[in-house]
């Protein structure tokens, strides 16, 4: 029988599909049902519902771009320790971020109404990540070595990162500032409205069907670049979308749950050990992954006993690098050949 | 009538030191043309500007068409190139590496049709891999997987074939399957060029022959008379022996 994909597959799409639906039902079922407050109180009731609603919708939604953006740049450098974090989006969206924090502190209603306060967040984190984007872009222009891209973006992430570090810093002069930079720090849903449910969804939804659509140049890519170039892909152009794609992906996760690590890398790496290396099973399979994982990682946020809420990211960290080690040992990543 | 592959003072700097200096290949359908040279001749650099894989100046022209002037895609369906040692390490299924050779015929979103279905089992079926169609690459010996690779560029459906020293590394068993591959690829009527070492395999097995030393054409021609014990005192500095040794042949009936 022929494959239709590339990749030999452990398990029938179908059956992946139909088990991920079924994840995927589980987790919002346990995304409602669970937490703190009583469903059995009918005064409520619905606002409870309507919460969490928001919140499984915005933790899926953020998994899902994170897992995607994974698979993108894992499938542009062949390496499956990659994540969308060394393109300096991740931290530039964070900066970005941080920036729009200290912006509306700032001057507050000085900003004007035409645009919600709570949009400054995102649109932040969005010009963070194309800003860094635009940068690394400008820097590595008519190159065509992956490794100059890859150590660019590591360069850059670096100056991102510190740059949030002062301006965290600045941020403590007001407490209530400096702790929700903090918060956006470590990453979390809490408090997540329609608006944010639109921004990510719409973000994850148009990048995975992005992603989706360079399947079969990122299979082809597989070969390494000389190769692909050889049989027909024209590589600075898959390497330039995959790149905006990534760093959209980064920004949209970022602007809705803060900083949120491991999830780029666990799941895509988890995915292709049960659908394959073919990136037209992978990219879908990973969105809905990564959506599950993030639902899940968010009701045990909820659940486990602490001082207020764990924050997401302490969550996605704690499951996350074990379960990598546990993949790593077991060699699972790319049939356990070279990175 | 066009050579099926035609360049004329083929040059390719790095880091402000020419490599390549001033080359011309010409290579004709049904002929097996082997570049060689000793080690940091340029070999490797020449067959990659030949795919357009490096920059490099002078003139290339596939089938009467100027390489730059083509696209990714008119390329690859013209020109196929099997690497010396591959980067993929995936585990991709022998069928699908081969159907990459068909990438370059569809658009991306498209899925691989019945005809590209037939042109992959085709290309197995030439090279010998059907048997592995299924196996993943990974798992396959590097013999096994030279002839998957060269399974892949035939699939591409290109009528040159540029291949970076297709028998290094082999056992003698393979290496013979691979050279009787290329004479066979070739008595269909396709261009084939390759990067090789051994020169008495250069000498029985292809049909001309182009030698390079310092990133310079030495002599080019009919292999068996190019490849002269002159020359080879010349370019390697050792003595050819043409008397005495032992040979090894496929037997009778055996192809791949």
């Amino acid at each position: 029988m022929h494959h239709a994909a590339a990749g030999t597959r452990r398990i029938p799409l179908a059956v992946a599909f139909a088990a991920g639906a079924l994840a995927t039902a589980i987790a919002v079922a346990l995304g409602l049902l669970l937490g703190r407050g009583d469903l059995g109180d009918p005064a409520l009731r619905e606002t409870l519902l309507r919460l969490r609603l928001y919140r499984a919708a915005v933790a899926f939604g953020t998994g899902a771009a994170l897992a995607v953006g994974g698979v993108l740049v894992q499938g542009l450098f062949r390496n499956p320790l990659a994540s969308p974090s060394v393109l300096g989006a991740t931290a530039g969206a964070s900066l970005g971020g941080q920036l729009a924090m200290l912006l509306v502190a700032t001057l507050g209603a000085g900003l004007g109404t035409a645009i919600a306060p709570e949009m400054f967040l995102p649109l932040g984190c969005m010009a963070g990540a194309l800003l860094a984007l635009v940068v690394l872009l400008t820097i590595v222009r008519g190159t065509r070595d992956l490794l100059v891209l890859l150590l660019c973006g590591f360069l850059l992430s670096s100056l991102c990162v510190s740059i949030g570090a002062f301006l965290t810093t600045v941020g403590q002069k007001s407490w209530e500032l400096g702790r929700a930079m903090l918060a956006f720090t470590v990453g979390g849903v809490a408090g997540a409205g329609p608006r944010q449910v639109a921004v990510v969804w719409a973000i994850a939804g148009i990048g995975a069907v992005a992603a989706w659509a360079w399947a079969r140049p990122l299979d082809v890519m597989l070969s390494g670049q000389e190769e692909a170039e050889s049989l027909g892909v024209d590589t600075r152009v898959v390497r330039r979308w995959c790149v905006v794609w990534t760093a959209l992906l980064s920004a949209g996760a970022v602007a809705v749950g803060g900083n949120i690590g491991f999830v780029g890398l666990v799941v895509p790496n988890a995915m292709r050990a049960l659908v394959g290396v073919g990136h037209r099973a992978l990219v879908p399979a990973s969105a809905l992954a990564g959506g599950v994982f993030l639902v899940l990682c968010d009701v045990a946020a909820r659940m486990v006993p602490a001082h207020g809420e764990l924050p997401l990211g302490v969550v996605t960290g704690l499951i996350g690098a074990p379960m990598f080690l546990i993949m790593l040992a077991r060699s699972h990543l790319w049939g356990g050949g070279r990175a | 009538m066009h050579d099926a592959l035609h360049a004329r003072g083929v040059c390719v700097e790095r880091g402000g030191r020419r490599i390549v200096r001033g080359v011309d290949v010409d290579a004709a359908g049904g002929r097996v043309t082997a570049i060689l040279g000793p080690n940091g001749a340029g070999k490797t650099t020449l067959l990659k500007a030949l795919l357009g894989l490096v920059p490099s100046t002078g003139t290339i022209r596939i089938f009467g068409w100027t390489l730059g002037d083509l696209s990714a895609r008119q390329r690859a369906q013209r020109l196929a190139y099997v690497p010396q040692q591959t980067q993929l390490s995936a585990t991709l299924a022998v069928r699908d590496v081969v159907a990459q050779g068909r990438f370059a015929h569809r658009s991306s979103l498209a899925r691989l049709d019945a005809g590209d279905r037939r042109r992959v089992s085709a290309a197995m079926r030439t090279a010998g891999v059907e048997a592995w169609a299924e196996r993943t690459f990974p798992s396959l010996s590097g013999g096994e997987q030279r002839l998957v690779l060269i399974a892949r560029a035939v699939c591409t459906g290109a009528r040159i074939l540029l291949l970076d020293e297709p028998t290094s590394s082999l056992d003698v068993a393979h290496r013979l399957h691979i050279l009787d591959l290329l004479r066979r690829l070739a008595s269909d009527g396709r261009a084939v060029v390759c990067v090789l070492h051994e020169i008495d395999d250069a000498r029985q097995h292809t049909d001309d022959a182009v030698v390079l030393a310092g990133g310079s054409t030495v002599a080019h021609g009919p292999a068996a008379a190019t490849l002269s014990a002159d020359l080879v005192d010349r370019v390697w500095g050792v003595d050819m022996i043409e008397a005495g040794g032992i040979g090894f042949r496929l037997r009778q009936g055996v192809t791949s």
